[in-house]
């Protein structure tokens, strides 16, 4: 199948269950699941054929000739394999899962039509095909995002539009001045020309084209938009706008940084300590990003807003480990990137899960679910033990990788940050465990049940994934070893259950037997002690005093304060907060021009009308 | 495979006695600084034997797989650390691996007690998570430079590069990184200054307040065993390890002791005050001596 | 142990064990809470009998009521108790849970502890001192170790003439268990 397909077939068949859809309720995502399967079928047997040549559709505007270039690497396998993936997954999900969603239709077009638009992005095979896709990408994205159920989505979703025209602004922008010099859009080109170019004016274009990534990819300073997007989006739609959406900036990244080898460019820049210093700028910015996502997800009370600062800090992790630009630090980012596009989704599954049972994200008014929810209960454990990279879980061996790299150059700062996320970690991820699975059992909750099978089905699939690529991390390694050798990084040493790092390696089937009989043993000792008498939840030690009220007994709400307390007059200096200061400073100077100008008063036209033939005078073009 | 077993079988339990042991020693020390006469030492045995005869109860499936995950997650984290000689599984990057690995055993713990519907657990679990973002940080600074600095991330390679003889401890090598990470062993078992989370008379001691029976027994035994990972932790990191198992156990008795002294002597942080006091002095120490290893 | 030799012997050792592994509640409703830091502490210390403090009703095995006992404060010394684990055992502390001490003609006060919750051992004395208690204790572990200091057992076996005595005096007593 022609890789052109695979971006418009989901365009094609969006546009036909759309109007399918106002017949037949649940048609389109049904057939929304059926052709990401269909594709997902397709691009798993596309591994190991690197050798497609390059495709090129052209098309005449203007008498001009258009081409539309597309092209498979290892790299844009991983995307689109990951894409379609979640896009099944989530379709599936959604079966179920929306029955009572007004938007349903809407949802489920500009769904397609994104995973396709991010197909285009990935398989793109020059900068002009890209941005294309990348601009149906955003508008798809903000389609999606304006439809949540909240009025604040609209608010957040003109963030987040607003950002990414910024960004696209500057993009075209910098192509069409590299474009007017060498008249042609393919990377090396661009690539050649940047690195002719005197080192001021090419830095210059390099961020601006690197600016759109960076601001999809949620890193500080532009990660305002990504909490407000993703707790206010759908419920179906946040897995697919933590796990992806975010992932296709760092696809930009990696494409700027090393398939167009701008790395090069950089080196001969201004160097700190061996890296170039925008990649180092680029690092610290992902240190930030950590400390501040890590912050303030302790501090949120609705469960999505935490999920989405937590998306945030981890995506800092990833880009200060492809920022370093060792081996090692290529590996851990893509690992990461991977791992967390699994254990996010499940995450952001789970509590959908939760929201489609209990119709709130409020944490403090939940609780005690784990007795009637236990499949997303499990969901949501295995998902936060990898996301605070415990073993066995895929999440602990991309996190190993990335302090590897981090210390292995000696930038103990970053570490401190990295470590400073996956400590703080505990605390976010814990939070929701224990307000919404554990404690007191709501009285309006009390009928309950588990969420239908077809929504346990992606949640299982992900579990399982977590736990594969936990005691075999060496399936994820043969790829981006691939991907290594494609952008010329020395590959880094591997076994099916271990990988080298710089200071030493591990055995993942070691950590895991280990695990089983440590676990064993405790069972055991367990089981042959005294069998206990299961009491109720209300039973508890109460200082002698009798309780009625569970809801008085669930200690939810403000739960670290303690430690919020420290981080309150950081947390009141929000990024957010200056930026609507800039914003709002700006229609004041507005109104500023507009009133002394256009003042409504007839005599003030009359005298511009005098001005103008004045002037023309004065110019000798009149008389 | 039968040795494996056998060797695994007999570290596990040797180490909840040798746990045991200590903290028995403890209250007996602890005791003494208090001008009391205090229990035999053998008491945290009969402790935990008394906890097992006695009848319990159980909040749900969570409370049971808690206590078993806390517990098992403590005997894994074990078999990574070398007590002197006896190294079951000598893997290389096993220093990042055991600090993530003794989090299963929180984890574990903090489910269970969640899970028992107590909000004095909650206030607890909330106290214990903030404090640990206190005390690791300088202590991970401090293992990054002892990573850098001896060149392998593996407990065994940080042992070997100590060897010959006294000098070579990295004690010596790096005293402030010392100072610092025994500071956060404070923190890490928990001991007064640090003691926030279990606070019996603010909390009810907080995450144990519904374990009984069989399940306070577990908690003891998790403790125990942590008392031992956590010592000889401290001991092959910074006193040189042993090849001996007697001098190795006599190390670990001086840490714990020494810790167990300070322990006796100090009235309680509050929570907040524990984690900046960790992040102002020695956070700064440590990233100090951090740059002077590295650069 | 289905042979009922071997089933006594291993009763011994759990009660020799018990014997010397006491943890205690102490429920202070009077002044005689006064008395049990000099206990606990260096000049008497009970420690070494090894008997120490417990947070909460779910680790002790010895509920302490260390004086008189209102109507108020005796339907939480009944939750507490029930919230314990078996073997539990009970001591009164001081005149007022044996008679009502000074408060014998109280209009709120009960009198006699025994009637609602069964009690393994009385201290008398008002206040009784240090070493009194102490003496208590050990009394108290050869009871058990004889196996005669059985008061959970009653409760069981008595439950409704107990709980017709709590009802008389509190009204209705809700239960978890």
């Amino acid at each position: 199948m022609s890789l052109f397909y695979y971006t418009f077939i989901p365009i094609v068949i969006a546009f036909i269950a759309y109007f399918l859809n106002k017949k037949i309720k649940l048609s389109l995502a049904i057939l929304n699941s059926v052709v990401f399967a269909y594709l997902f079928y397709q691009i798993s047997r596309l591994y190991n054929q690197w050798n497609i040549p390059h495709e090129t559709i052209s098309y005449y505007m203007f008498d001009r000739e258009i081409q539309l270039i597309f092209q498979l690497t290892p790299l844009s396998w991983l995307f689109i394999f990951m894409t379609t993936g979640a896009g099944l997954l989530i379709a599936i999900f959604t079966i179920k899962s929306q029955q009572e969603y007004v938007l349903r239709s809407s949802f489920h077009l500009n769904f397609a039509i994104l995973i396709g638009s991010i197909l285009g992005v990935v398989l793109a095979g020059d900068f002009l095909t890209l941005f294309i896709f990348w601009e149906i990408m955003t508008w798809s994205s903000f389609f999606l995002i304006s439809s949540g159920e909240k009025k604040a989505a609209q608010k957040a979703s003109y963030r987040y539009i607003i950002l990414s025209t910024i960004g696209a602004y500057l993009m075209v922008t910098a192509l069409f001045i590299i474009y007017n010099q060498i008249h042609t859009f393919g990377y090396n080109q661009v690539a050649a020309h940047l690195s002719g170019l005197p080192i001021t004016e090419s830095i210059i274009l390099i961020i601006m084209l690197a600016i759109p990534f960076i601001i999809k990819a949620g890193v500080f300073p532009f990660h305002v938009w990504v909490n407000g997007a993703h707790s206010n989006a759908p419920k179906e739609f946040s897995p697919f706008l933590s796990g992806l959406m975010l992932k296709v900036g760092i696809y930009g990244v990696i494409l700027l940084l090393y398939f167009v080898p701008l790395y090069n460019i950089l080196k001969e820049s201004v160097n700190y300590r061996g890296l170039p210093i925008f990649n180092y700028i680029l690092a610290i910015f992902g240190c930030i990003t950590v400390i501040t996502g890590t912050i303030l997800a302790i501090r949120q009370e609705d469960v999505k807003r935490l999920v989405a600062f937590s998306s945030i800090s981890q995506m800092g992790y990833i880009i200060m480990a492809l920022a370093i630009s060792t081996p090692l630090g290529f590996t851990g980012g893509l690992l990461h990137l991977m791992n967390h596009m699994i254990f996010k989704t499940t995450i952001f599954l789970s509590i959908a899960a939760v929201i489609y049972r209990t119709k709130t994200t409020k944490m403090s008014e939940m609780g005690g679910l784990i007795f009637k929810m236990p499949v997303t209960f499990t969901a949501y454990l295995i998902a936060i033990i990898a996301l605070a990279g415990i073993p066995p879980t895929n999440g602990f061996i991309s996190k190993w990788v990335i302090y590897q790299a981090l210390i292995d150059k000696g930038y103990i700062f970053l570490s401190v940050a990295a470590f400073f996320g996956s400590i703080g970690s505990f605390m976010y991820v814990f939070k929701p465990l224990s307000t919404i699975f554990l404690g007191q059992l709501k009285p309006e909750h009390e009928n309950i049940k588990e969420v239908p099978f077809l929504m346990q089905l992606p949640m299982f699939v992900l579990m399982a994934l977590i736990l594969l690529f936990g005691i075999l991390p060496g399936l994820q390694m043969n790829l981006i070893n691939q991907i290594s050798q494609l952008l010329n990084i020395q590959p880094v040493g591997f076994t099916l259950y271990s990988i080298t790092g710089a200071f030493g390696k591990w055995n993942s089937l070691v950590i895991f037997s280990l695990f089983v009989g440590g676990f064993l043993l405790a069972f055991i000792i367990f089981i042959s002690a005294k069998k206990s008498k299961q009491v109720g939840l209300m039973d508890t030690y109460t200082s002698g005093e009798y309780m009625d009220d569970p809801e008085a007994y669930h200690y939810a709400y403000q739960y670290f304060r303690p430690f919020d307390r420290v981080f309150d007059s950081f947390a009141a200096r929000s990024l957010t907060v200056i930026y609507d200061t800039f914003a709002q400073n700006i229609v004041k100077l507005g109104n500023l021009f507009r009133k002394s100008i256009v003042t409504g008063n007839g005599q003030t036209y009359a005298f511009y009308m005098v001005l103008f033939i004045v002037i023309l005078a004065f110019a000798g073009w009149i008389i | 495979m039968i040795l494996n077993i056998f060797g695994f079988l007999l570290m596990a339990f040797s180490a909840m006695a040798l746990g045991l042991l200590f903290i028995g020693i403890a209250r007996k020390v602890v005791a003494r600084v208090q001008k009391r006469i205090g229990p035999p030492f053998y008491q945290a045995y009969l402790d935990v034997f008394k906890l097992f005869t006695k009848n319990s109860i159980t909040h749900g499936f969570i409370f049971d797989f808690g206590a078993i995950m806390a517990f098992g997650g403590m005997i894994t984290t074990l078999f990574f650390v070398p007590v002197g000689p006896f190294v079951l599984y000598g893997m290389n990057g096993t220093l990042l691996l055991v600090i993530y690995l003794m989090a299963v055993a929180y984890l574990g713990m903090a489910m269970a007690t969640v899970g028992s519907g107590n909000p004095l657990a909650s206030v607890g679990i909330s106290r214990a998570l903030t404090q640990m973002l206190g005390y690791e940080l300088p202590f991970i600074v401090v293992l990054l430079t002892l990573i850098y600095s001896s060149n392998t991330s593996s407990i065994i390679g940080i042992v070997q590069t100590q060897q010959s003889g006294f000098m070579n401890w990295n004690l010596i090598n790096i005293p402030i990184g010392t100072a610092i990470a025994f500071v956060t062993l404070l923190g890490l078992m928990g001991k007064k200054p640090f003691d926030a989370p279990i606070a019996p008379s603010e909390i009810a001691s907080g995450p144990v307040v519904e374990h009984g029976g069989k399940y306070l027994a577990f908690i003891m035994l998790q403790h125990a065993v942590s008392v031992v990972v956590k010592t000889a932790l401290f001991v092959d990191l910074f006193l040189g390890g042993g090849n001996n198992i007697f001098i190795f156990i006599v190390k670990m008795l001086i840490v714990w002791l020494l810790v167990t002294l300070i322990g006796s002597i100090f009235p309680r942080f509050k929570v907040e005050e524990g984690v900046l006091f960790y992040w102002r002095w020695p956070l700064i120490a440590a990233l100090l001596q951090a740059v002077i290893i590295i650069f | 142990m289905n042979n009922k030799y071997e089933s006594n012997k291993w009763q011994e050792v759990i009660n020799w064990v018990q014997t010397r592994s006491l943890f205690m509640l102490h429920y202070c409703t009077g002044c005689g809470a006064i008395e049990l830091p000099p206990t606990m502490t260096s000049r008497y210390d009970m420690s070494r009998f090894g008997i120490g403090p417990a947070a909460t009703p779910r680790q002790a095995d010895i509920l302490l009521i260390t004086g008189y006992l209102s109507t108020k404060t005796l339907r939480r010394v009944i939750y507490t108790y029930e919230q314990m684990q078996n073997p539990k055992f009970v001591m009164g502390f001081g005149s007022c849970t044996i008679n009502g001490g000074m408060y014998w003609d109280s209009y709120n006060t009960i009198k006699q502890l025994d009637k609602y919750i069964p009690v393994d051992l009385y201290i008398a004395g008002c206040m009784p001192r240090p070493e009194a208690i102490l003496e208590g204790f050990l009394k108290l572990k050869e009871k058990i170790e004889t196996g005669s200091a059985d008061g959970y057992k009653k409760y069981n076996k008595e439950y409704e003439k107990y709980k017709k005595n709590q009802e008389k005096v509190l009204g209705e007593v809700k239960r978890r268990q």
